[in-house]
């Protein structure tokens, strides 16, 4: 196929800057464009040549102690992830104790009590106050339910939903720690997944709206940075808990990094210019909770003794760890650093040919975790080989062979696993945001 | 020989922390590439020195902000100076006025060296004659260096359109600088 003038300019302009081709062996690969790629490659030549503009000598000297002068002493930042954990819990309960008055709730509380048939405005302000596992509990979440229903606009509902998630987390936090039973526990994970679903729709709905992309982004950066708290929250809270009511935890971990995912995701697509924009000012992404230690594969601390669980949970991590390794890999061919960047794909695959294979012998010892982790491993290669093929776009293409190469180690992974489930593999939980590729 | 200057990342984390050595670090590594590409776009050596200043006094008030994972420092100091230029142009017209400005001292010989000037000279002048995003992707790409994806990222545009854009530029400043040489003539 034939390239255009513009094409065939920035084909060669790359190719020049990588020091590959001079102008002449350039015009050679485009002789149908000849004066004028000539002409247009000399001239940018020339500017790169001649861009020796330099600020005036006091400038040089001076600016520097001036600016640092100028400096505001910064507060030093607090990078400890549990005390993070902890201040959001804390600010988690502030918000719920502050949202209650904003609610409008006599209003609502007016048409429950005709709906529901239920006597004395005290039940519904009871109720707000109840956790899984109380009789109230049921009109709680019937009166958020009605409550985003009488909300109209769509940011507000995302919102919203958001809230009554976190209100999920508060109760997931609460319970956990008074001897949870499963059930409860089930029951709030549900919660918080379809208030999250809920949200996803509302960001999907305001994207789809024309002229809303500017508030649809700033939805999707307090999504995103909600969802990377929350990972971290669950993860946190998941440690004290005993070993066979994880599977729960393991779940809404599924939903908060399936979601951040897809928001990444949908952005990079519809948005690929603002994608860094994504999540200003919200946490990091992608902090990985307790890593094992990759040389010495030494589990973390809180890993409980039983060898199945062990493995379950390193699993785990080390399926999180991927998304580190991800955006490893990602940066260095960014930004050009491309012997770094093979050496991060031979990094990550390994990891995933390890996890995989590890993930076979967990199969082999306790089916229900394996089916934990598949879900989220599955997950994880697809958001990934999503975001691998964006990448292969962006570089040049002599480099596009090391992302094919771990295109096909995902590949592979998905292999595995379909061979482990040959009747198809566990499905993700039912929320907004469907694991894999749209 | 093996380098072994402080890396962008271990510079920020310190800066971060609150160690103004480090961020004063940063600042003389991309101070003059952020006046180079200020300048370029509004022809003025004061504004463009102020310019630079407040970008980086902006720029240790957000530290917090910055996600490495996601963009390197040296695109995110250059989408700064982005947003500050588009919020400049939006309330102010550009300067063009061109005065003096200080040439590295690359070329030894006096004669070259005087060729080289009046060469910067005379592309600085043409390029402040065409379009602002233009004059944007001809800094970004030529003058400041960067590759086609960290252009985009900056200008807010997709790959494809950094593309398309410079190839407009490149032709709008040839047809620039064919003017400003009848003029002379």
């Amino acid at each position: 196929m034939k390239k255009s003038l513009a094409a065939a300019l920035a084909h060669s302009l790359e190719e020049m800057e990588r020091g590959k081709k001079n102008i002449e062996q350039c015009l050679d690969l485009y002789p149908q464009y000849g004066q004028e790629l000539g002409e247009l490659l000399r001239l940018a030549s020339r500017l790169s040549a001649s861009s020796d503009i330099q600020p005036s000598l006091a400038f040089q000297t001076e600016s520097k102690n001036r600016l640092q002068s100028k400096l505001q002493p910064r507060r030093a930042v607090d990078v400890n992830v549990r005390d993070r954990i902890r201040t959001y819990i804390e600010e988690l309960n502030i918000l719920r104790s502050r949202m209650k008055p904003k609610l409008s709730w006599g209003l609502i509380t007016a048409f429950v009590l005709a709906t529901l048939g239920v006597g004395g405005a005290g039940i519904a302000y009871a109720a707000d106050g109840s956790s899984p596992g109380d009789v109230l509990y049921g009109i709680d979440l019937k009166l958020e339910a009605l409550h985003l229903k009488l909300t109209s606009s769509p940011e507000e509902r995302a919102t919203l939903a958001l809230a009554f998630a976190e209100e999920r987390l508060v109760e997931i936090e609460m319970i956990s720690g008074s001897g949870a039973s499963g059930i409860d526990l089930q029951q709030a994970v549900d919660g918080y997944s379809l208030n999250i679903s809920q949200a996803g729709k509302e960001l999907t709905s305001l994207l789809a709206t024309s002229g809303e992309e500017s508030r649809a982004q700033a939805l999707a950066h307090v999504l995103h940075a909600s969802l990377t708290t929350h990972s971290q929250v669950i993860g946190e809270i998941r440690t004290k808990v005993p070993q066979p009511l994880q599977i729960y935890f393991d779940l809404a971990i599924v939903t908060s990094q399936t979601g951040k995912h897809t928001i990444e995701s949908i952005f990079s697509e519809r948005f690929p210019e603002g994608r860094a924009e994504v999540s200003p000012g919200g946490p990091p992404l992608n902090l990985p909770l307790d890593l094992p230690n990759r040389e010495t594969g030494t589990p973390p601390e809180s890993a409980p003794s039983d060898p199945i669980s062990s493995l379950a949970i390193d699993l785990d991590q080390r399926i999180l760890g991927l998304d580190l390794l991800l955006a490893e890999i990602q940066d260095h061919f960014t930004a050009n650093r491309f012997e770094a960047g093979q050496a991060a794909i031979l990094n990550y695959q390994h990891n995933l040919e390890v996890l995989a294979s590890d993930l076979t012998t967990l199969a082999q010892q306790d089916e229900v975790q394996a089916n934990t982790i598949t879900l989220q491993f599955n997950a994880t290669v697809s958001v990934h080989t999503e975001i691998l093929l964006q990448l292969m776009d962006r570089i040049p293409d002599g480099s596009r062979p090391f992302i094919e190469q771990a295109l096909n180690a995902l590949d592979v992974s998905k292999q595995v696993l379909s061979d482990l489930f040959p009747e198809g593999i566990p499905n993700g939980p039912p929320n907004g945001f469907p694991p894999g590729r749209p | 020989m093996v380098d072994i200057s402080p890396s962008d990342t271990e510079l920020i984390r310190r800066a971060i922390a609150g160690d103004t050595d480090a961020f004063g670090v940063l600042y003389e590594r991309y101070m003059t590439t952020i006046y180079r590409y200020i300048y370029f776009r509004l022809g003025d050596a004061r504004v463009s020195e102020d310019l630079t200043g407040t970008i980086f006094l902006r720029v240790w008030e957000n530290l917090d902000r910055f996600q490495p994972d996601r963009i390197s420092f040296r695109s995110w100091l250059y989408r700064v100076a982005h947003n500050l230029l588009v919020d400049r142009y939006r309330t102010q017209k550009p300067v063009g006025r061109l005065d003096d400005f200080t040439l590295h001292d690359k070329q030894p010989d006096p004669e070259h060296r005087l060729i080289d000037n009046e060469e910067s000279r005379m592309l600085a002048r043409a390029i402040s004659h065409i379009k602002p995003e233009y004059q944007e992707v001809v800094s970004l790409r030529f003058v400041s260096e960067l590759s086609h994806f960290e252009t985009a990222k900056i200008m807010g545009r997709s790959e494809g359109a950094v593309r398309v854009l410079q190839h407009r530029a490149l032709k709008a400043l040839r047809r620039s600088l064919g003017q400003a040489a009848k003029k002379e003539l």
